[in-house]
């Protein structure tokens, strides 16, 4: 019962999510060309068609190009690509983790050495 | 020591979840890999893996959520926005991407006219992901190293097994101090 009542809740949240979403694209904004949208939600790059729609199609075309349709093992480069992102950031966020706490531990041996402050 | 074996198995099927959810992530991040077919039906099937991701962890995500204003760690805290992020783009991606559907939905009897800024919004939305899925990691990089070594530990220190019972093993594993 706990765990239906739950899986409720997380699902009531993601229709909030997707209601949200829903009511974005039916705004003035979102309903704008390509072009003669300020700052343009435009992902792909390339020349864009006179109907406003980007190049090509999600089912389509990759930014790598290619068809998606089809299993490729080349499709490997896109995994590992993200998985070179994942790790750089993985790596950054840890060895920021390890200089502040280096600090940290440095600042409170200096503390314990002059002793308490009078 | 019954409780330590709970929590070594909690910790168990939180790790081997995690890493089915990443390798899933993963995989459908590359649509030219697994095909749009596998990528939809891998899409929707990742959605329901993130479904019992959050209610393993319902306890964490409460406690706070309550005290998100109160005593509660930086730490916790950027946690907490960052998975309420990560939440909602993966909401994103899987709606947009049902909107976009070119094989899972029509097989269902959906057919939806193709709109291109689901396509867009799809994309944008898988990208952030990356990156927020690349901070999750990192914030709990401490986690998944320590308890990755104390699973290989465990599994190294039991070598005879495969010919014992397991009740004995586990007995055995249990009064290693």
């Amino acid at each position: 019962m706990k765990i239906i009542g739950r899986t409720l809740i997380i699902l009531a949240a993601a229709l909030v999510v997707a209601g949200a979403l829903f009511a974005f694209r039916q705004t003035e904004y979102a309903r704008m060309p390509g072009e003669t949208r300020p700052g343009r939600m435009r992902i792909e790059a390339g020349e864009a068609r006179p109907d406003g729609f980007a190049p090509g199609g999600f089912e389509h075309r990759n930014r790598a190009g290619g068809d998606e349709h089809q299993a490729s093992l080349a499709g490997l480069v896109e995994v590992g690509k993200n998985l070179a992102i994942i790790a750089a950031i993985v790596a950054l966020v840890v060895m920021l983790e390890r200089v502040t706490r280096g600090l940290r531990q440095r600042t409170v041996a200096r503390q314990v050495e002059t002793g308490p402050p009078s | 020591m019954a409780r330590g074996a709970g929590a070594q198995q909690r910790t168990t099927i939180n790790l081997a979840l995690d890493s089915a959810i990443f390798g899933a992530f993963l995989a459908a991040t590359a649509p030219r890999l697994t095909g749009i077919a596998i990528h939809e039906w891998l899409g929707i099937a990742f959605g329901v893996a993130i479904m019992t991701h959050l209610l393993l962890h319902w306890q964490w995500i409460i406690e706070v959520a309550r005290r998100f204003f109160g005593k509660v760690t930086w730490t916790a805290r950027v946690n907490y926005v960052l998975n309420t992020l990560l939440f909602i783009v993966m909401t994103i991606i899987i709606a947009t991407g049902l909107m976009i559907s070119e094989a899972a939905l029509p097989l269902l009897g959906f057919q939806l006219p193709h709109d291109h800024i689901w396509s867009q919004i799809h994309r944008l939305a898988s990208d952030a992901a990356v990156l927020l899925i690349g901070f999750h990691v990192a914030l709990h990089w401490r986690w998944i190293v320590n308890s990755t070594r104390r699973l290989l530990r465990i599994s190294t220190r039991r070598p005879a097994s495969i010919t014992q019972p397991v009740t004995v093993t586990s007995r055995a594993v249990r009064e290693v101090p």
